[in-house]
């Protein structure tokens, strides 16, 4: 373009000076008219070289798209897994079953959602708070703690 | 007597239950300000931060991450009194800056017309066009290489805009998706690639060079009367004003449409996933909710504390070169009105010209600015049903 934008500028300035030196009359016509059309040639390169420029409709559209931070979604969901181990030992708590410790097993997917793979639910330490049977209890935990998670009951495991 | 102790007694339960909620509340506070400086620890904004200091005519020298500390503490105030003294110290210092050029333009100016004006009882014909011809010539000269540095200044304050979205984007992006704005993420991400890639590239590998012939035209069709080239002028300029038009009505309808439907999608999920919550886990599900809820809610007020924060740099990076070039664009409409009875109309004409050229620059560049400025007010206002 700074070419095109160049030869323009050359051509104008010398059709001025031409028609500045010209004298009036039949000739100064003609030649006057020679030179517009030599401008107009000059503001048409372009056009003429249209073929050459291949504009990559592709690349305009899909370009590079935004990278994500992968080491702060990772960060993120280990907090947010720790926010669950915590509220699933709440929740044990609730139904009746004290010091319990939960992991959770789990990966992150293409769209940065958290998938739990399994849930290890501990009660190694634990103490039953309530007049309820130990294994109605069991049962209770892992009901509330797959319906917390919205997870299958199969990925609850209990280790005694 | 009963009753006095009673009114007292329900008083003073009253207070203890209200101290144990602002416990609470102050508990909470401090969990969330735990949680921000947690995350703002372990979120990367160092390419922001060196974006935002290497921006030029700060009003001061305040960094990125105190703008955005500022900002999530609630300490950050729009003083407008101070906007508008930097707007007009910004905007007086450009006119001096501008001023020599002007001026020499018009002292020409005014020269070409005084020695036209003696032509009759001193000059011949010919003389006279040759000095209108220098005369020009030398205006031109003066106008174009101003004309050359602030087609170039456009050219890289849009490279700059795309470094922004560029930079921004990601971050914005991750927080969105760690607040749990999944869809919307999935929405933004091709719509910033495109403003970035696409229409980035159309402004300048389409629109400026278009800006660029229409000043090589404009030059052109006032340097000699003999070459009459306004049509194609008027050609250019609409090419340019239907490209920008088109641009701006597909890219902000797409945007705010998608924008405005995957937030409000993604808003009814997380309410869905709290109520499920609260209604499956009985006594203590909406105590449970409440720990989760500070980490997301540390995200959204990150995310929103940096949309805002990028707003700031993209004015302070948009409005300088916008001021130099209003003000010069502005005087030379001044210089095309002083000059005009004095001296020759194709000078005026070409002040005016130039005039216009300007403007066009100017509708680029905020053409620009104002489709980041959509895209990031929408990612910020995104996202945050948690809230």
């Amino acid at each position: 373009m700074k070419k095109w934008i160049l030869s323009l500028g050359i051509v104008v300035i010398i059709v001025a000076i031409i028609s500045l030196i010209l004298p009036e009359g039949k000739l100064g016509k003609y030649i006057k008219s020679i030179c517009s059309l030599i401008v107009i040639l000059a503001v048409l390169q372009p056009l003429l070289n249209l073929k050459q420029i291949e504009v990559n409709f592709n690349t305009l559209i899909n370009g590079n798209d935004a990278t994500i931070q992968v080491d702060f979604i990772n960060y993120i969901s280990g907090a947010k897994i720790k926010e669950y181990e915590k509220n699933c030992n709440l929740l044990a708590e609730n139904v009746g079953l004290e010091y319990i410790e939960t992991v959770i097993e789990y990966s992150i997917n293409d769209d940065a959602k958290i998938v739990i793979k399994k849930v290890n639910l501990n009660l190694k330490d634990a103490v039953i708070i309530s007049d309820k049977e130990h294994i109605d209890i069991i049962e209770e935990v892992i009901d509330a703690v797959a319906k917390y998670l919205n997870v299958n009951k199969e990925i609850v495991v209990v280790y005694e | 007597m009963k009753r006095k102790i009673c009114i007292v007694l329900i008083i003073a339960l009253c207070l203890t239950a209200s101290l144990g909620c602002t416990n609470y509340g102050f508990v909470k506070a401090d969990e969330l300000s735990d949680n921000i400086s947690d995350q703002l620890d372990n979120i990367d904004l160092s390419e922001l931060e060196d974006f935002f200091n290497n921006i030029e005519n700060k009003p001061n020298d305040a960094d990125f991450l105190s703008y955005v500390k500022n900002l999530l503490s609630g300490e950050y105030n729009v003083e407008f009194e101070s906007i508008f003294d930097y707007l007009f110290s910004a905007f007086f210092s450009d006119v001096k800056k501008s001023l020599p050029t002007l001026i020499s333009v018009l002292v020409i100016a005014i020269f070409c017309g005084i020695m036209q004006g003696l032509r009759s009882s001193f000059l011949s014909q010919g003389i006279d066009n040759i000095i209108l011809f220098v005369s020009l010539l030398s205006i031109i000269l003066l106008l174009t290489g101003e004309m050359i540095s602030m087609w170039q200044t456009t050219k890289n304050i849009i490279e700059n805009i795309a470094k922004l979205c560029d930079i921004m984007s990601p971050v914005i992006l991750t927080l969105m998706l760690a607040s749990g704005g999944n869809l919307s993420a999935a929405v933004y991400k091709p719509a910033v690639a495109f403003l970035s890639n696409g229409v980035i590239n159309i402004f300048l590998s389409i629109i400026l060079p278009l800006v660029g012939i229409i000043i090589a035209f404009s030059v052109i069709s006032n340097f000699s009367t003999s070459i009459k080239i306004n049509k194609f002028i008027d050609f250019t300029t609409g090419i340019i004003k239907w490209l920008i038009g088109l641009i701006i009505a597909v890219f902000g309808i797409f945007l705010s449409i998608q924008g405005i439907t995957s937030a409000t999608y993604d808003g009814i999920s997380i309410k869905a996933a709290k109520y499920a919550i609260s209604n499956s886990v009985p006594i203590i599900g909406g105590f449970l909710k409440d720990g989760f809820d500070l980490v997301i809610a540390g995200s959204v007020l990150i995310k929103n504390a940096i949309g805002v924060s990028s707003l700031i740099a993209l004015f302070y990076s948009v409005i300088s070169p916008v001021l130099y070039m209003a003000s010069f664009s502005l005087i030379l409409k001044f210089i095309s009105a002083l000059t005009e009875p004095i001296a020759d109309v194709r000078i005026s004409g070409f002040c005016t010209s130039m005039s216009k050229c300007i403007t066009y620059l100017i509708v680029t560049l905020l053409s620009v600015g104002f489709m980041l400025f959509i895209t990031i007010l929408l990612l910020t206002l995104s996202a945050n049903a948690v809230l």
